[in-house]
């Protein structure tokens, strides 16, 4: 049995112009991530970039005409002094928060499965 | 009064459990105290001294003596790192100033005592002014101990993603069970590379924990001992009350040994002086004998002497000291010997 915790949200949102990612650990753990997107039109999954997350980190998603998925991937340890890990992943639609997802485990993946309303 | 002690501290332990994340494997660095301050103010612990202790989390004490089980219970908490420091990013708090990063080490305590028809309850603050191994201030175990990940994990990691990414745009269930059975053969693969940096990290935080656990350390406090003739849910106005102020240091002795001393000026004319070494290899795992003597400091007179002996030692979430505690008067004639006993849960 794999170690790895996926989550999977579906979301919708009103624009997908102006969507982007707040991803923060609090004073938990620290963290090596990634954040990935599928671009449906190559049908390839292409990098965001990678993260150390001892920083809220902001990452800008690319407009999205109908949907795609948004991958925040990684692995979390505690920092000495904590027993847990947390990270969570805000998805803000230009100024406000669409949804909140939070991961407990060292290795983890969080994937955002976003439709934009036609 | 001893109602809403209760219901208090039992508030406390069950948003602690309420709010508690899911523990990982890896323990934390964090020194313990072994006892609840309050405890030690209430001589309710088997060693009155306890090693520093920088608990961040919250610590629920129950104790003990004379094989008689009463509702002798203490709450340890931290209460400036709980409203400003626990939500902060680490590298936010590692720019911060040495005092307001002390501020954080702050610990609040409150402790019931019950003896016979009487009841006391104390109030204790505990401030470190100096630590010589913080692990949370430790700029090389923090690094030490950072997730970096090898390019193998990574890629890994991604094929991972970019198999699970593509299940949804396949319809055919023959290729999809196979792309399926190829992502559980990378995880396995995943949890294989990353073992080996979690097992290395396990190491190194116990390998600190092992040569620091009796470095230098000063702390100061101040607590208030409440007496009531039965109990306070009686009367809440108590028959009378004690202010304490303590100064408490410790300092190495070889690798394996800690020495501290502890003076406590009781606002009843009364003073505290101690000694305790702990022999072991950790904080919560160690042997100790202690010795401290009571003196009215107006009169000088000397009231009585303690000696204490005993053990702490970890049992899954629980730590367990167990001591002897030796009464003598001030001709040293042994007046009581009283086994004691001490659980501590840490949340």
């Amino acid at each position: 049995m794999s170690t790895i915790i996926k989550k999977q949200e579906n979301i919708t949102v009103d624009n997908g112009d102006k969507l982007h990612l707040v991803i923060d650990t609090g004073f938990a753990c620290s963290g090596d991530i990634e954040v990935s997107y599928f671009n449906t039109d190559k049908m390839e999954m292409e990098p965001l970039g990678e993260f150390d997350v001892s920083d809220e980190q902001r990452v800008k998603i690319p407009a999205i005409k109908k949907k795609t998925k948004i991958a925040v991937y990684g692995r979390l340890a505690p920092l000495p002094g904590k027993k847990e890990v947390r990270l969570t992943v805000w998805l803000y639609d230009d100024l406000s928060v669409v949804q909140a997802i939070r991961t407990e485990s060292e290795l983890f993946s969080i994937v955002l499965d976003v439709s934009v309303v036609q | 009064m001893k109602s809403l002690c209760i219901f208090i501290l039992l508030l406390l332990s069950l948003s602690a459990f309420i709010q508690s994340p899911v523990k990982t494997d890896l323990k934390s660095a964090e020194f313990n105290a072994n006892c609840s301050t309050a405890f030690g103010l209430l001589d309710m612990s088997p060693a009155v001294i306890n090693s520093f202790g920088s608990y961040k989390e919250v610590k629920v004490d129950w104790f003990w003596k004379d094989n008689k089980i009463q509702d002798n219970i203490a709450v340890e908490f931290a209460p400036f790192w709980y409203l400003f420091y626990n939500k902060m990013n680490y590298s936010t708090f590692e720019k911060l100033p040495y005092l307001l990063k002390k501020v954080s080490d702050i610990t609040f305590s409150l402790g019931n005592k019950r003896i016979s028809t009487n009841y006391n309850f104390g109030l204790a603050l505990n401030i470190n002014l100096y630590k010589q191994a913080d692990p949370i201030c430790d700029t090389n175990l923090i690094e030490m101990t950072k997730v970096k990940r090898t390019d193998e994990e990574k890629a890994v990691m991604r094929l991972i993603m970019k198999k699970e990414m593509k299940l949804d745009f396949i319809d055919d269930p023959i290729q999809k069970l196979k792309l399926k059975e190829e992502i559980s053969a990378l995880e396995d693969k995943l949890d294989i590379i990353t073992e080996k940096q979690q097992v290395a990290n396990k190491k190194i935080i116990a390998d600190y924990k092992k040569k620091n656990w009796n470095k230098i350390f000063v702390n100061i406090g101040v607590g208030n001992v409440f007496h009531y003739h039965l109990s306070p849910a009686y009367n809440l106005t108590p028959l009378n009350n004690t202010v304490v102020v303590w100064l408490h240091h410790g300092y190495p002795l070889g690798e394996l040994a800690l020495i501290s001393i502890l003076t406590r000026f009781y606002f009843t004319q009364l003073i505290c002086n101690g000694v305790n070494v702990r022999f072991g290899e950790s904080d919560v795992k160690n042997a100790f004998i202690e010795v401290l003597s009571y003196n009215n400091f107006v009169d000088r007179t000397l009231t009585h002497y303690d000696l204490n002996i005993g053990g702490v030692t970890p049992v899954k979430d629980f730590k367990i000291s167990l001591g002897f505690k030796f009464v003598f008067d001030h001709e040293m004639q042994l007046k009581e010997l009283v086994p004691t006993y001490n659980f501590n849960l840490g949340f």
